[in-house]
């Protein structure tokens, strides 16, 4: 039976021969996983033993994964902003830049609103990701978490279930802003806004993950421009939107927002790479 | 009425004798007290441990001992918490850090800092030859948020994403980042499968750690105790301990004295606490006679 550091080593190699991203990384945490583990413990459990049951688990774990089957979708969670969620094929595994939607939101919402009851708006919330953080660390906020399909809106309440925030996260089912029954203090929306031509370039990984989450049309901006048209019935005089997209998007979104919110006040918030992720679309909301 | 000369005399004597022993107590309170302490001792610490360059051994020996301080944590009843490993191709770590909470936790692991030497026969040695190599350990004091104030616009955020767009466009299990404190040019990295969030707060923290190191050793410099804290410095050139396999002893070069049984030793419980013991005392000893001086 190898020692758990052998196994580890094995299965970073073998990861590896197949150009799998991250690999050490990803042979640690499958080893945590069928080992039960936390992470230091690698090191001062590095000589015991992989009962063969615990092998045959990581065998398994390691046939799927070399089909480029994402590690988040084979181990069934991925943890967001320090939150566990659970994710399937249903679902699009939440991305380290959209922690930086929650951080901007809850900076907005801490600095600026004048009263703790915010009404807040998370439109394509897939797994709950924005959502359940938000109303982890606002109490007083209500939201309304929208997606389109019933199997997506499944895991979100999942989620909302195992993180205890059902009496303030409300799902809806819908088209973009279409649920939302009244005008919100802040818009959330992380849209799909791949363009469709580049999807097939992408890593392997993502064919496993759900096309309608990514494929945002030819420009990648189908669904963010459908909501900017539903937006200003559904957002308050002195609310505010944000939209994650992609650095090159800046200027058409900025174009678009520009004809549907004259009087707002725009900004681009940068994620943890230096690149432009956030679109800020500020109605008149002031925080210092 | 007065009371006769001899019970009044036997009362004084009784009194005499008991504000004597006060006395003594006090004055041995008061030099306890002016023995000046590292203020960190209270503190908790960051943990690092480092191969010396080139060689299977001294990697796989500094692995072993990151296990072992790891241990000692658990026996101690101390959190351990990995901020970073740095692997090693031929197997082992170039280099590992923790950051090691409780109550008095620098006061304790500082001893470990220096050089470690190691003696034995390696798995992969042919002929039983033995062979010496180093380690080292740094122990760095944990300051409490108050006492580093970090002002974010010197730290500069970033991750090991390659050139693209990033976003949705990728899907990967690493969300490494990585921070660089431009006036002093000290740079950390923490790459876990956690959160990113979480790894930018563990970065922050071991950062502070350094800085506040950093910050701490000018100031000790100043103040001319360098030779007042020899064996807690962390100076990197000291070689402090000997384990030797073969002859199944680790012996301490500071006190001069062994400890038999190198693997129990490593098991990071009742061995390792008693020889961390004896050069508190001796620490302790040591500041006492200079204070004398």
């Amino acid at each position: 039976m190898p020692l758990l550091r052998e196994a580890v080593q094995q299965t970073h190699r073998t990861l590896e021969a197949s150009h799998i991203p991250d690999a050490r990384l990803e042979a640690e945490v499958m080893l945590m996983n069928v080992m039960r583990l936390q992470r230091h413990d690698l090191f001062s459990q590095q000589e015991t033993e992989v009962s063969p049951q615990q092998e045959e688990a990581l065998a398994h774990i390691l046939e799927r994964r070399l089909q480029r089957e994402p590690l988040a979708y084979i181990l069934q969670y991925k943890e967001f902003y320090g939150v566990n969620l659970l994710v399937n094929t249903d679902v699009l595994i939440p991305r380290p830049e959209t922690e930086c939607m929650v951080e901007h939101a809850l900076f907005m919402a801490l600095m600026g609103m004048e009263t703790p009851k915010l009404v807040i708006a998370d439109v394509g919330t897939g797994t709950g990701a924005i959502a359940i953080n938000l109303a982890m660390h606002l109490p007083a906020a209500r939201i309304f978490a929208v997606d389109y399909a019933d199997a997506v809106l499944d895991v979100a309440a999942y989620n909302i279930r195992a993180h205890n925030v059902g009496d303030r996260v409300t799902l809806g089912k819908g088209d973009l802003l279409e649920p939302i029954p009244e005008p919100v203090d802040l818009i959330l929306a992380n849209l799909p806004y791949v363009p469709s031509g580049r999807i097939p370039d992408l890593q392997p990984e993502i064919r496993w993950e759900p096309q309608q989450a990514l494929d945002g049309g030819p420009d990648g901006l189908d669904l963010i421009r459908r909501l900017l048209q539903q937006a200003p019935s559904k957002l308050k005089e002195h609310g505010i939107v944000l939209l994650e997209l992609d650095p090159e998007q800046v200027p058409a979104v900025q174009a678009m927002a520009e004809e549907i919110f004259p009087e707002a006040e725009m900004s681009v918030e940068k994620d943890l790479a230096q690149r432009d992720r956030i679109f800020v679309i500020n109605r008149g909301m002031e925080y210092c | 009425m007065l009371r006769d000369d001899s019970s009044l005399a036997e009362e004084v004597r009784q009194e005499i004798l008991e504000c004597d022993q006060d006395l003594r107590a006090l004055e041995g309170a008061i030099v306890r007290e002016m023995i000046p302490r590292d203020q960190s001792d209270d503190h908790s610490a960051v943990l690092e441990v480092r191969a010396a360059a080139g060689g299977t051994e001294s990697s796989l020996f500094t692995s072993e001992m990151f296990a072992m301080y790891q241990k000692y944590a658990a026996y101690r009843k101390w959190g351990f918490e990995t901020l970073s490993v740095s692997e090693s191709e031929l197997g082992g770590y170039k280099q590992a850090s923790a950051s090691v909470t409780g109550t008095g936790v620098y006061g304790r692991l500082k001893y470990e800092a220096g050089v470690h030497r190691v003696q034995r026969v390696p798995a992969t040695e042919t002929h039983g030859r033995l062979h010496t190599s180093t380690m080292s350990v740094a122990v760095l004091p944990q300051p409490r948020d108050i006492e580093v104030v970090l002002n974010t616009n010197d730290i500069k955020v970033d991750t090991f994403r390659a050139a693209g767009a990033g976003g949705q466009h990728v899907n990967t299990t690493d969300s490494a980042v990585r921070l660089t404190h431009k006036p002093t040019g000290i740079v950390v990295s923490i790459q876990d499968q956690r959160s990113q969030h979480q790894n930018k707060a563990k970065a922050m923290k071991l950062l502070q750690a350094l800085i506040y190191e950093q910050q701490r050793k000018t100031a000790v410099e100043e103040r001319d105790e360098k030779r007042r804290q020899q064996i807690g410095s962390g100076e990197r050139s000291e070689r402090i301990r000997t384990y030797n396999f073969p002859q199944d002893r680790v012996t301490e070069h500071r006190l001069g004295v062994t400890v038999w049984g190198v693997a129990g030793f490593m098991s990071g419980t009742d061995s390792l606490d008693n020889l961390l013991e004896q050069l508190s005392a001796h620490d302790l000893q040591e500041n006492l006679t200079r204070l004398m001086e």
